[in-house]
């Protein structure tokens, strides 16, 4: 369980988020929206302890994960998967050893990672592009592996940073699919977007922002910013 | 094991996949290792003309006409282990005679003027030092040896000038030098940092990728600290191959006897395979050093989200 409570973040004079409370249950489907600025890239960021709350606490499974010692973080981080609009593959990794390279920080045996990795690449549908390097893909591809790498270390929790923001309309659906496919194995997913369409199509609890503050939450939600 | 050979390959598929940049900082490694092979050499050079400015400043102790070889002998026994004396030489008065007959034979008249006269050149005890600095302490300690009064004068007397200007132009030598070298290494130093800091700049977004996936600190810095050991490795094989090139056509160009500047050619002649060896060692060390902590700073900063 996910726990905002009164989450404030500054950057300078600029309140990125101001006093957000919500709860994210396990393996429910949240969809983070608002316009460019609202304050989801700064819901992300906390989540990925890339940025420190101002005030209030974030917990997961009742513990405030920015009291975590620094040198504990990149096990933290292990166990959340994130995938970004722009990516952020390796460029000099093939798509294999982009998803190996998740499993190889943990000290996997080869073994475990050549099946794992063969695994998941097959769950998003790119086992023909393993040898392939990420500038030799299309967005829609360059994604999936991002999802792949996200999920090979089987995370309870996937979050999604507009994750369809590069893509066109029917690859961004398709996209939205393969999050919805996750989320039905049991994985809780966050989608951080801005795309009406996606949300709209997926159906289920929206969170809206709006300059950092909280506005909405409805179970079965539209996007709507009033 | 297993994450040392993950990490060793990350770094080779690094340094392959990264070939422009590579190749690029090799080149640079080379040129800088090339100039610190280059500079050591000549430092060699001038240490050689160092020391043989310092073998030129010997004393010569000149006896009173009525003492006989065999006390100047004996004095030669008592103070041959004085400290400070590396070798004492005896010069006969026939001995003096015949030396300055063979270095001045095109002036005749000179050599008529002596005419073969043996008492024409006093015997002499020709002393050489291990420490140019400690010229006036060693002649102070021989004359305190002689206690019969059998010592007329030393060369000290007359030389006096001469050896202190010798002094200022080795003090000045080696200061130069030094001050030469450390701008130099500096310099070195400097380049090859710059050089490795852009490397890993243009790589900033991968170390934050990793960073984000769950990579530690080490597990992202070794293969990048590996690759900067892999420059040094490269640059300094590539600056030692060039250095000897230079070398030898530095010494076929000055091996000529018009160019036979003693402490010089000696340099070149100093260029063996120990030198050689000891030169390419340097030369690794220095490149693997300077590029692996290059390395380790640059990462630094772009590890800390």
């Amino acid at each position: 369980m996910i726990q905002f409570n009164r989450v404030t973040k500054h950057y300078g004079t600029v309140r990125a988020l101001d006093g957000a409370s919500f709860t994210i249950l396990p393996r429910e489907f949240v969809s983070l929206v608002g316009p460019s600025g609202a304050g989801k890239s700064t819901v992300v960021r906390l989540l990925t302890c890339e940025e420190y709350p101002t005030f209030g606490q974030i917990t997961i499974d009742g513990k405030d994960i920015h009291l975590l010692r620094k040198s504990y973080i990149p096990y933290y981080r292990r166990q959340i998967g994130v995938v970004y609009q722009d990516f952020k593959l390796l460029p000099h990794k093939t798509v294999f050893e982009n998803v190996a390279f998740a499993l190889e920080v943990t000290g996997a045996s080869d073994e475990v990672i050549k099946t794992e990795t063969t695994k998941i690449l097959e769950l998003v549908g790119l086992k023909e592009k393993v040898d392939s390097f990420p500038s030799e893909l299309s967005g829609g591809e360059a994604q999936r592996v991002a999802i792949a790498r996200a999920l090979v270390l089987h995370p309870r929790l996937l979050i999604a940073d507009e994750p369809t923001g590069n893509l066109d309309p029917h690859t961004a659906w398709e996209i939205a699919q393969l999050l919805l496919k996750i989320n039905r194995l049991g994985t809780t997913v966050i989608l951080a977007t801005h795309n009406r369409d996606i949300v709209d199509g997926i159906g289920k609890r929206v969170i809206s922002l709006k300059n950092g503050k909280l506005i909405s939450d409805r179970r079965h939600g539209k996007y709507r910013l009033s | 094991m297993q994450i040392f050979s993950r990490i060793i390959r990350t770094a080779w598929h690094g340094f392959w996949r990264n070939g422009w940049l590579s190749l690029v900082a090799i080149f640079i490694m080379m040129q800088v290792l090339l100039l610190v092979g280059i500079f050591v050499s000549i430092n060699l050079g001038v240490n050689r003309t160092i020391q043989a400015i310092n073998e030129r400043i010997d004393v010569a102790i000149f006896f009173k006409d009525y003492v006989p070889d065999a006390d100047m002998l004996a004095f030669q026994e008592k103070i041959k282990n004085l400290p400070g004396i590396k070798d004492i030489r005896f010069i006969s008065r026939q001995q003096a005679l015949e030396s300055y007959t063979a270095s001045n034979q095109s002036n005749k008249e000179l050599l008529e003027a002596i005419n073969n006269d043996p008492n024409f050149f006093p015997a002499s005890l020709e002393i050489k030092i291990t420490d140019q600095n400690l010229l006036e302490a060693v002649v102070k300690k021989v004359k305190e040896q002689d206690l019969n009064g059998i010592i007329a004068k030393t060369s000290l007397e007359k030389n006096q000038a001469i050896v202190d200007k010798l002094r200022k132009i080795n003090r000045l030598l080696a200061w130069g030098d030094l001050g030469v070298s450390l701008i130099l290494m500096i310099i070195a130093l400097l380049i090859i940092f710059n050089t490795i800091r852009i490397t890993i700049f243009t790589r900033r977004e991968e170390i934050e990728i990793m960073k984000l996936v769950g990579a530690t600190d080490w597990y992202i810095r070794w293969p990048l600290i590996l690759e900067g050991v892999l420059y040094g490795i490269v640059g300094a094989i590539l600056a030692f191959l060039l250095t000897l090139g230079v070398y030898q056509t530095a010494s076929l160009a000055l091996g000529s006897h018009y160019w036979s500047l003693e402490a010089f050619t000696g340099a070149v002649h100093l260029f063996s395979y120990t030198f050689a060896v000891k030169l390419f060692v340097f030369q690794l060390f220095f490149g693997v050093l300077v590029g692996s902590i290059s390395s380790y700073l640059s990462t630094k900063r772009y590890l800390r989200i």
